[in-house]
Formats: C-alpha cells, structure tokens, sequence
C-alpha cells in the first residue's frame, strides 16, 4: 500500500515538472549550438620559445641559437625589458630587479603566468574560459556577456579580472585590477594597479598567439604592445598541480644560490629502521654555539628544553629554532626533566666544573624544582657530603628524582638520598621505560634495567651493550619512544634498543651526541645535543685560553617513532 | 656564459649596473640560470639521500665522497615535477641510497650544487630521459 502510494506520487512529481524540462532541453540545445561554435584549444599550452626546456631547466632553443649563431630568442618578452616606461616606471623595474637576489616566491602571477614554461590548460565554455597551469593559478574570463565591474566592486587581486568575448575565433580580454606583478613574483614586471590589460588570443595553425596591449598611465609612456604565444609541448598527459612549497633560492652576495643541506656534518646517509626511521631522511642543525645544550628534556607542548652550565641557565628551543632563557639563575644547569605532571627538575653543578681552570666559589650541587613553587630538592647526601658533580636526572613523577654521580641515586621529593645501583664503572644516562615499570641507567657500555613496582625497586639485569663502541665514555643521555623503544647515545651514534633489548639499528650523529629528546608538538622530532659547533667561518670552535672545548651543536631529525606524551 | 649574456643585453637599456648580478627568470626555473656557471661541466657520483619531488624545484640531495674521504652533501637542481614528468621522470625515479652518476652545471660560487643536466647509473644507462 505504502509502495504504491509513494509510486503515484513520484508520478505526480514527475508530470509536473515536464513543462520546466521543456524548458530546460531547449536551453541546452541553444546552449550545445553556442558551444559547437566556439574554438576547442585541447592540450597543454607551454610558451613558444620555452618548448623544450630540459630537465634541469636549461632553455635548449637559447642554447641551440647561440651554437648557431642565430638571435637569441627573446623567451620572456612579458617582463617588460622592452616596454615604454616612464622614467618613474624605469626606475620601479630597476628597484625590483634590484631587490630580486635571492627571494623567494609561490607562483607566477598574472601576467607572468602567460608567459611561463609551465603549462596551462584552456577550457572554453559559452560561459566562460578557465586559463589553469600547473602550479593552480587560474584566471577566470567571463564571455557571457557581463560588463567589467563597477570600479567599486573590485579590489586589487594576483590574478586580477577578467571579462572577455569572441570575435570570431578570437577571445578578446580585458583584465583590470592586478595588484603590482613584482610584489608576487620578482620577475614580473612592475605595473601599477591602474594597468589594464588587453588580450587577442588566436589559434593560428598549431601556434596560441596572444596579441597583449598593455595601458599604465602610471608607469608606460604609451600602450605597450607585445606578443606571446604558446605550442603544445610533448609528454603531458595531464596537470599533475602541487604546491610550490621547496623554494630553495639563495644569494651569496654576488649571485644567487641554492639553499643547501649538509652543513655542520649533517652529509651522511642514515639508515632506514622500522616504524622508527624513515629511508631518506637528514639531520638539520637546531642550534649551535661555544657553550653546553645538555640534559634535555621536553615542555608540555613539545618544545625542547636544555641545560647550560657555563650561562647558569635552562634554555628553550622552539620548533622554529627559536633559543631563549627559560630558566635563569640555575646553577651550573647540569640537566633538566619535566615531570608527567609538568613539574621542572634540574641540577645544579654549582661549582664543580674542573675544565673552565678559574672556579674558585663553593656553592654546592643540588637537585632543584623550577617554576613558581622554586626550591632546593637536596643539595647533600645522608651524611651531610656533597652531592658531588651530579650528572643527568629523570624525574620520577612524585616529586623527586634519579640522579646520576658515580652511582645511580634516588632523591625523594624530601630529599632523602638512596644509592640505587653501584656501577661497575660509571653512570651517566638515566630514564624509565614509558609505562614507568623499567629504570634505565647506563654503566658505560653496558645499559642496565631495573625493574620497578609502583616505584619498589626489583632486579637489576643487564638490557643492552653499546657493541659498536670500543673505546670513549660509552652511552650517555637517554631517552624512550611512545613503544617504549630505547635510545641511548654512544661513540657509534644512537643506539636504537626495542623494549626487549634487542638492537634495532644504530642512528649515525654528525658529532659525537651526549644527550637527546623527543620533542616537537607530535613529538617526532629526535633533537640530540652532540660536542662541538663551527665557527661562522666553518671552521670547528676552539676556546682560546685553553679551557675545555664545551661547544656544542643541537641537531635535530623527523622521526616515525614519536615520543611519549 | 651565453645566459649571462643575454640577460646583460636585456638589462644594458635599463641604464642600472647595480642590475648586472641579478637577473630575469628563465625557462621553467623561477630564477635565472646566472647562478649557474654553464661552461662548465661536472661530472657527480654518489649515493642519493633524498629526491625531493618538490616546486618550483625538484633536488636530488647527492652524498658524494670529496678529496678527503669526507661525505659533502650536493644540492643538485631540476626544474619542476610537471616537466620531470614529461621527460619521463617519476617521483620514485630515485630512492634513498640509489648510486648515480648526474652532470651538472655546477654553482659559480663553488658550492656544493648545481643544474643538472643528465643522470645515469653506474652503468651508463639513462635514468628518466633528458629532453622529450
């Protein structure tokens, strides 16, 4: 019943409607006539004396000229070398080119665009015709038969506006209100926004000729008349668009450049690891300078943290590279931890530091909480010695803290002092497991695991060896991956350990890395400090006086493993 | 040179020498080819840490071993994907740790970089094409 209701309705529906439809077929046979008559320009359209532009951009019909000693073809008429400027025109393009070294841009522009290597697509409709290249800038011409705006309708855009018409095959173009080409795209030329542009586009055999008569009574003496055409060039099948967003252009002080990678030892090919590290990817300096980026850690919101000794400071790194003081007045800053709860511990060295000669004061080590609620954790032992040259620190999460010096230690939030494990040679690294039920420390090339059960201390077994170190210090700082992978810095670079001590690989490091974090507000991105930096000459720092060379550099990787949050 | 030439003619009428150094664009590239020195050629081998697919410009991060034994990084320049394409070229044409051999135009400056012109494997054979 209800199906055969809804049937006479749809019929209902349906009978209604076929008067309108009658309508509408005649408007689509009228439309379909329009359309039959209009030119088809099928293809992809590259500016004529750009037609075979080589590989690594090299115009081969230039080159071709000159070893034959023919004219060399004007390829870019459209950037107005040739117009009739006024003498303030002249001096505007001198001024752009002027200021061109080195800048960087994110497409052509109109009327740039029309005058490019890179294709455009024409699509011609009665109603309109879409100009597109491959970078997506488009123009969209009117031809069904509006007038140009009202001045006040419009503003000064890239692309302008454009209303057009067909003069038998001809589409004939206005286009008014184009913002200063030269402030897109330094290679244009610099019109005033009162420039209007007029375009007779032909197909003349297989040639798209543009007759372009440009008016600026701003900057032309006299309408400058140019012409640009177009040949389809071979191997397109399609517009493949993507954004233009690896501008690498440079300028050395005399010409331009490219922008490079590789520098500070970063030319290394790393390995691909699993879920870890991507094939292809790159170390990038950070940060860089003649003092310590040591005992990092993270902020809440990803942006890393280190200690620096020699400046009495926690310094903060953004994810634009970004370094300021987050913490004054800290000590000799050892090393930082922020805890799950974002409570900021570090160390304080006090006085201890044997390499810079000429500490002579006595204020101790200490273990410190940051922030607001500042205070002194502990700053001695048990029995009243000295914490000594405290080493890295890992926050246990309830308000005190591993320490290392010699051995492994644990400071309470009240500052009672507990020898967690005695080495068989030294500490240096230390950190849990993400789910907290594994302490990490390591005991140079060994790395040692302990277990914990809500904080009670189990076995300890050895988890690791740095197998790839044969001489220096052995593993330094640390850090844990959100699967709970292990990191742990060596001679050989950052060994990558799974949860069950097995070795997943091993991640080469430009210079000899001493401490790393995940950070970045994913926390994909590995930062590792790592001992010495260059100098601005490229050369590596050497402190004049002798003292102990504590310059460092902080690089920074894209990881697939992310940290913890 | 015959680029830098041009692009002097074009600008002489400009009556401006601070304009000599800088340059119009050119071809495909968005910047001029000035910055390449294109008399001379240099032949490259190493092993590609990174294609990168990218606009205005495609690169091939090069690690070529110099003098030294010392890996240097080079910065080798195409034009844009759309014309790679063209040519034959794809965006997994190269993988990490692929071994090439790529002729260039290097940088004036002397930097580590420049306009490729054609790359082969160790072999000699062709990889994606150089002209359509």
């Amino acid at each position: 019943m209800i199906r055969k209701l809804a049937c006479a309705v749809s019929l209902a529906a349906l009978a209604a409607a076929t008067p309108a439809m009658a309508d509408h077929h005649e408007e689509s046979d009228a439309r379909a006539e329009v359309f039959a008559e209009l030119p088809y320009w099928p293809g992809y359209w590259v500016s004529e004396f750009q037609a075979g532009t080589a590989i690594g951009g090299q115009n081969t019909q230039v080159a071709e000229a000159i070893e034959n000693g023919e004219p060399i073809p004007d390829f870019m008429a459209l950037r107005g070398a040739d117009a009739p400027w006024t003498e303030e025109g002249l001096q505007r393009f001198a001024d752009v080119r002027a200021i061109s070294r080195g800048r960087k841009a994110t497409g052509w522009g109109f009327p740039m665009m029309m005058n490019a290597a890179t294709p455009l697509q024409i699509t011609i409709t009665p109603e309109q015709v879409i100009i597109i290249n491959a970078y997506n800038e488009a123009r969209y011409i009117y031809t069904d038969g509006r007038p140009m705006p009202d001045e006040l309708d419009m503003w000064p855009t890239t692309y302008g506006t454009s209303v057009g018409h067909w003069e038998g095959d001809t589409l004939v173009v206005e286009t008014r209100m184009v913002t200063t080409p030269s402030d897109f795209f330094h290679g244009a030329p610099p019109f005033s926004e009162e420039a209007v542009y007029h375009e007779r586009i032909t197909l003349e055999g297989d040639r798209l000729v543009s007759q372009m008569v440009i008016e600026d009574p701003v900057l032309l003496t006299e309408p400058w008349e140019v012409e640009v055409a177009f040949v389809r060039d071979e191997g397109f099948d399609r517009m493949i668009q993507f954004d233009w967003d690896n501008d690498r252009t440079g300028f050395d002080g005399e010409y331009n450049t490219i922008e490079m990678g590789g520098e500070n030892g970063t030319a290394m090919l790393l390995p691909a690891i699993d879920n870890v590290l991507e094939a292809g990817s790159a170390w990038e300096v950070a940060w860089s300078g003649p003092m310590t980026a040591d005992g990092m850690s993270v902020t809440p919101e990803g942006h890393l943290l280190f200690a620096q000794e020699q400046s009495n400071a926690i310094w903060r790194l953004t994810p634009d590279d970004q370094a300021f003081v987050e913490y004054p007045y800290v000590l000799g800053a050892g090393a930082v931890s922020v805890a799950a709860d974002g409570t900021v511990l570090a160390i304080e060295r006090g006085c201890t530091d044997p390499g810079l000669n000429s500490l002579t004061c006595s204020q101790p080590s200490a273990l410190m909480q940051l922030g607001e609620q500042r205070r002194t954790i502990a700053d001695e032992f048990g029995d009243g010695s000295s914490l000594g040259r405290l080493n890295d620190v890992h926050a246990d999460g309830h308000g005190g803290a591993w320490v290392t010096q010699g051995a492994l230690w644990h400071i309470s939030h009240d500052g009672e002092t507990t020898m967690v494990y005695q080495p068989e040679a030294f500490t240096n690294g230390v950190i849990t497991s993400p789910d907290g039920s594994t302490l990490y420390v390591t005991d140079m090339r060994n790395v040692m695991g302990i277990t914990l059960d809500n904080g009670v201390r189990g076995e300890t077994s050895l988890f690791a060896t740095l197998d790839e170190d044969t001489e220096g210090f052995g593993g330094d700082g640390m850090a844990v991956d959100a699967e709970g992978r292990l990191y742990v810095t060596g001679d050989a670079g950052i060994y990558v350990f799974a949860p069950d001590g097995a070795k997943l690989g091993v991640i080469p490091v430009p210079r000899r890395a001493i401490t790393l974090a995940f950070a970045g507000a994913d926390r994909r991105t590995l930062y590792v400090g790592a001992m010495g930096a260059p100098t601005p000459e490229g050369e590596d720092w050497v402190p004049p006086g002798g003292e102990r060379n504590v310059a460092m550099t902080v690089y920074k990787l894209p990881m697939l493993a992310a940290g913890p949050r | 040179m015959f680029v830098q030439e041009h692009i002097m003619r074009i600008l002489m009428g400009l009556a401006a020498a601070t304009l000599v150094a800088s340059a119009p664009p050119s071809v495909d590239a968005h910047h001029s080819m000035a910055m390449f020195d294109q008399t001379s050629e240099v032949v490259v081998e190493g092993t590609v840490r990174q294609f990168q697919w990218s606009n205005p410009h495609a690169y091939i991060q090069l690690v070529v071993e110099n003098e030294a034994g010392n890996p240097v990084e080079w910065s080798l320049e195409l034009g844009s994907p759309v014309y790679l394409y063209a040519r034959g070229w794809r965006p997994r044409t190269l993988r990490p740790g692929s071994e090439v051999r790529v002729r260039i135009n290097p940088l004036r400056n002397g930097s580590p970089g420049g306009a490729v012109l054609d790359v082969t494997d160790m072999d000699g054979n062709a990889v994606g094409s150089n002209r359509r």
